[in-house]
């Protein structure tokens, strides 16, 4: 714990750190005014927001735009259908993801370099188009109206993204660790799930972070593959708060407010796990 | 070895998956047929004791903001009461997420039992890969008795009649009369007074016009009534589906005109980027005197942030005095309908379902404000947003409705018509090649 | 130890699960839409077979050429203005600044906020009349430089540009971070040890050994460029007159507008072509650090 001091010390030596902390903490309100905004945002009319008052403080502070999207929109039923669809996805990905790239970039078979190709191929599909046949492959299987219907295409799309992220960092960790293990008799099984799982926890954490932001943003395919309100998510609740020729965007805002708290969470608690990662004490150990 | 071997397996799964779907466009046929057995099975119950029924219906009228939104959740609730042995499932989407979902499932085929839709162009391609129930055989002349004239026109393909309308839409001028009093404007009933108006209003620094460049259909609210009043309604109809031509000098006339307004400064600076929520809040703040949009936004002036309640008159676009589309000739029409899914399994309880929602929902929607009514209702108007009974005098007379363009072509027609009239808008084409662009669709 | 890499059954046991999602939900759907680019087809009821006609047609599409240009000018910008600064950002607070986890945090708020929301923020930012921009310029006695930004032609591709960039320069920090984060603490003990300044080791050490991860940030910088979609949609729908159209919008224009369903399919098919061409090129400019 004591290597953030120590590096601070460094910095302190090698640049004005005064100019540093000014430009840091200009770009930091840069950064979070959205979050403000979004906040006023949420409280306001329609005539505030694209009238006169766009950018400042509510003049009248509308908190009942919040009672609207949470009753209305039925924010807090969609919000644990959007927990149980994240998680699950978040949780598959990161299994199935971190056990290919394992494969990939670590095991040599004769097929290792089409296969990468096979992996990466999901990354260049653009997803309007894979609506349709997505779909028709959902409904040939009969997994329509169902979590397994949003899961299972957040996870076939998150999982390109998650491979080539495990396989930079993969990439990074010496092999010596494995073959010592391997000497020491540990089988390949044990040597990915006691030695390497742990030893990628920033990535995991980061993946996490990136599937996690793909599926709780969702909304085409949420849109399109669920009409049973069983199993509708956040942001198509937050949609329909939506009228035909009417829109009214402060509610609209508190919806999105109350969806964009979970996930900041999420980050704050998983960036938190990337910084503590303590590559060299398992290094040494 | 077994790594190949799981290849093979995956490698055949898909391909049998991937012919299981494309031949679901041939499956159909046999739904078709397999529906035929379905009515005679229901004709049966219904003669019988009343087996319980589900009905799925989708629809666009979810959200609380959206001025049918009681009056469905009342059409709904009430038909349960009549007929408990039907239940009624809603799905509701938002409109522009809904056309994409209604078109995928129409691919897909996981079209509901009945769902909301749109005559004219956006409803052909459903109607031609036959995913829509025709309606004539359910259809008496009690029913037609009922409804407005022309009610159904929009709904009707190849002379049979595939949904059914409840409420009419037009466009109309709405007018801030308190502007015009202050300014002292004549509310414009010939085009020449509209130009003076637009002229006395830039002269005292005001925009005369709201209209939002980025979302198109509101510019082409303003083009389809002045290709109207131009060229007339028969016209109009004939050209749009491609029995005339643009080449008329009526069309030309048009978007010269258009150009014109353009010109002299009728729309604010920088609409081509602003989204509608922005352009009509000026108008909506009593900065703008004049919108042109359709008759759901007296719905709009009564909102509660409204600065302009009771502050607004209704006018139909000013005429030509050379033009052939008279004062009494209206953009819009039926158009928003419900439609029975070809292949539902109950279509009779569909069908009773359709008849008494729309005809229930006529009046409850005119109630609400939210569109004019497409059948013959009797209610008191005393409640109803002043707005809308103006509107309901004012096309009281109408000798006709035609469909806007952009509804009434079909998509790729559609895409073609807005964004020329977009760069027309822009100043980016001339009136004239803007008329080539049009005849295109020719092509 | 060569045994244990080239274990089958371990290499089964670990490909198989996303092996399968992928087919089901990737490739499968990628067959699909390559049959579909094949017709005429309006995405309802039968298409017919033209062959090619669809991808002839493609090259001579004005409207298209002109999306994927655009969409080439959101990877470019991507890749030489985006990257480098989350690349410094990440370099700066990995280093042990005071707040590290504040500047951690804040620095990633625009990645969770939703698009809609960040559209409709720049959409007042660009506002000709109240809009921050214009009200500075003015401000500053630069009137002649205002503009409509995202009504006009000639800006409304570097006015979309500008908020796509900045949404998701967090976005590759945290990437870039976290891979700061994985590499071994001693290296840059020893280089303390040298008494390197923080530049000559992020120069010589931090940068080189980032390598991996800096290829996955500018394959995904590139890949999501070439795909960019939602915030366009939200702040020009890719006007006026298509100024600032990307293939995604017009793609999405085209299927679900036109009802051109086949069309469309093709412009997908040569976008999964087009980024998978760039991920090769991208794999192989980073080639030579692939030591390991």
């Amino acid at each position: 714990m004591g290597k953030s001091k120590k590096n601070l010390d460094s910095v302190k030596r090698a640049i004005p750190s005064g100019i540093v902390y000014i430009l840091l903490f200009i770009w930091a309100a840069v950064q979070i005014f959205p979050l403000y905004w979004l906040f006023t945002f949420s409280l306001k009319s329609n005539s505030e927001i694209f009238g006169g008052n766009p950018l400042g403080l509510p003049k009248q502070w509308l908190w009942e735009n919040y009672e609207k999207a949470l009753v209305t929109g039925k924010v807090a039923s969609y919000f644990i259908n959007s927990v149980i669809v994240t998680g699950l996805t978040i949780l598959i990905t990161v299994v199935v993801s971190l056990m290919a790239s394992y494969a990939l970039t670590r095991m040599r078979f004769k097929l290792q370099k089409p296969m990468n190709a096979f992996y990466m191929l999901g990354l260049t599909v653009p997803i309007h188009s894979a609506l349709l046949p997505v779909f028709i492959m959902l409904r040939s299987m009969k997994l329509v109206n169902s979590y397994i219907a949003l899961i299972l295409p957040y996870t076939a799309f998150a999982i390109p993204m998650a491979v080539m992220i495990f396989s930079g960092f993969l990439s990074s960790i010496p092999r010596e660790l494995e073959e010592s293990a391997c000497l020491d008799g540990c089988s390949i099984y044990g040597v990915f799930f006691r030695i390497i799982a742990p030893l990628m926890k920033p990535a995991v954490a980061t993946v996490a972070i990136f599937t996690f932001l793909q599926a709780w943003n969702e909304l085409m395919f949420a849109v399109v593959f669920i009409s049973d309100s069983r199993y509708k998510t956040l942001t198509v609740g937050i949609q329909s708060l939506a009228g035909q020729y009417t829109i009214d965007w402060g509610v609209i805002g508190a919806g999105l407010v109350v969806a964009t708290i979970p996930t900041l969470l999420v980050y704050i608690f998983m960036s938190k796990k990337v910084q503590d990662s303590l590559v060299v004490g398992a290094l040494k150990g | 070895m077994k790594f190949k071997a799981s290849r093979l397996i995956c490698a055949i799964l898909s391909l049998t998956l991937i012919f299981g779907s494309i031949g679901c466009s041939g499956k159909n046929d046999q739904n078709q047929g397999g529906n035929q057995n379905n009515k005679q099975v229901s004709e049966t119950n219904d003669t019988g004791s009343k087996e319980e029924v589900e009905l799925t219906f989708w629809h666009i009228w979810g959200a609380e903001t959206d001025a049918s939104y009681a009056a469905v959740k009342k059409v709904i609730a009430d038909f349960q009461q009549e007929y408990p042995h039907i239940k009624i499932k809603e799905d509701t989407t938002e409109n522009e997420a809904y056309k994409t979902k209604i078109k995928a499932s129409a691919a897909a085929n996981e079209l509901p039992d009945l769902f909301s839709s749109w005559g004219g162009g956006f409803s052909k391609p459903f109607i031609d890969s036959g995913r829509v129930l025709a309606i004539d055989d359910y259809l008496d002349d009690e029913t037609k008795s009922k409804m407005v004239n022309g009610a159904l026109a929009n709904v009707t393909y190849d002379g049979k009649v595939y949904g059914m309308t409840f409420g009419l839409s037009c466009g109309a001028l709405f007018c801030n009369k308190e502007l015009f009093e202050k300014y002292n404007v004549k509310i414009p009933e010939t085009y020449d007074e509209l130009v003076e108006a637009v002229k006395t209003f830039r002269a005292n620094g005001v925009t005369p016009m709201a209209v939002s460049g980025k979302d198109i259909w509101t510019i082409a609210m303003y083009f389809d009534a002045m290709a109207l009043k131009a060229a007339g309604g028969d016209k109009v109809y004939k050209t749009l589906t491609k029995q005339g031509s643009f080449k008329d000098p009526e069309f030309l006339y048009a978007a010269e005109k258009f150009a014109e307004l353009v010109e002299l400064g009728a729309f604010p600076e920088g609409a081509a980027g602003l989204s509608k929520d922005e352009s009509d809040i000026p108008f909506l703040e009593g900065q703008i005197p004049m919108l042109f949009n359709g008759s759901w936004t007296a719905g709009t002036v009564y909102r509660d942030d409204s600065k302009i309640k009771d502050k607004v008159t209704v006018v139909g676009f000013p005429v030509f005095s050379d033009g052939k589309g008279s004062k009494n000739e209206f953009t819009g029409g039926a158009s928003d309908c419900i439609m029975v899914n070809a292949n539902t399994k109950h279509k009779d309880e569909a069908v009773l379902f359709l008849k008494y929602f729309c005809e229930n929902m006529a009046r409850e929607d005119y109630l609400a404000g939210a569109y004019l009514p497409a059948w013959k209702v009797e209610v008191d108007e005393s409640n109803i947003n002043p707005v809308t009974v103006e509107l309901a005098k004012l096309t009281s007379e109408a000798e006709g409705f035609t469909l806007w363009w952009d509804t009434l072509l079909e998509g790729e027609d559609t895409q073609t018509y807005l964004n020329s009239l977009q760069e027309l808008f822009l100043g980016s084409i001339t009136p004239e090649e803007f008329i080539d662009r049009l005849q295109s669709i020719y092509e | 130890m060569e045994k244990v890499w080239a274990n089958k059954k371990a290499i089964v046991f670990f490909l198989f699960p996303s092996f399968v999602i992928l087919t089901l939900i990737i490739i499968v759907p990628i067959l699909m839409s390559s049959y579909y680019s094949l017709l005429d087809w309006s995405g309802f009821g039968k298409g017919t077979f033209i062959g090619l006609k669809n991808y002839t047609d493609l090259f001579k599409d004005k409207a298209f050429l002109m999306s994927v240009k655009n969409s080439i000018v959101f990877a470019i910008a991507s890749v030489f203005i985006q990257l480098p600064f989350s690349l410094l950002l990440a370099l700066v607070i990995s280093k042990g600044v005071k707040f590290e986890r504040f500047f951690v945090t804040v620095f990633f708020i625009p990645v969770i906020i939703s698009t809609v929301v960040i559209g409709q923020l720049w959409m007042k930012i660009y506002h000709p009349e109240y809009g921050i921009l214009n009200l500075f310029l003015r401000a500053v006695g630069l009137d002649n430089l205002t503009r409509e930004w995202l009504g006009s032609k000639e800006t409304a591709l570097g006015a979309s540009v500008v908020p796509v960039l900045w949404q998701y320069i967090g976005y590759h920090m945290l990437l870039m971070y976290a891979g700061i984060k994985s590499i071994s603490s001693d290296i840059f003990e020893a280089a303390k040890i040298d008494g390197a300044s923080w530049a000559k080791t992020s120069r010589y050490i931090t940068i080189p050994l980032l390598r991996p991860i800096l290829r996955i940030s500018v394959t995904f910088a590139v890949v999501g460029s070439l795909k960019v979609f939602d915030l366009v949609y939200v702040l020009t729908r890719g006007g006026p007159a298509r100024a600032s159209e990307v293939t995604s919008t017009l793609m999405v224009e085209t299927i679900f507008k036109s009802n051109k369903y086949g069309y469309g399919s093709a412009m997908a098919i040569f976008v999964i072509i087009e980024c998978f061409l760039l991920y090769w090129i991208i794999g192989k400019l980073f080639k030579t650090d692939e030591v390991v």
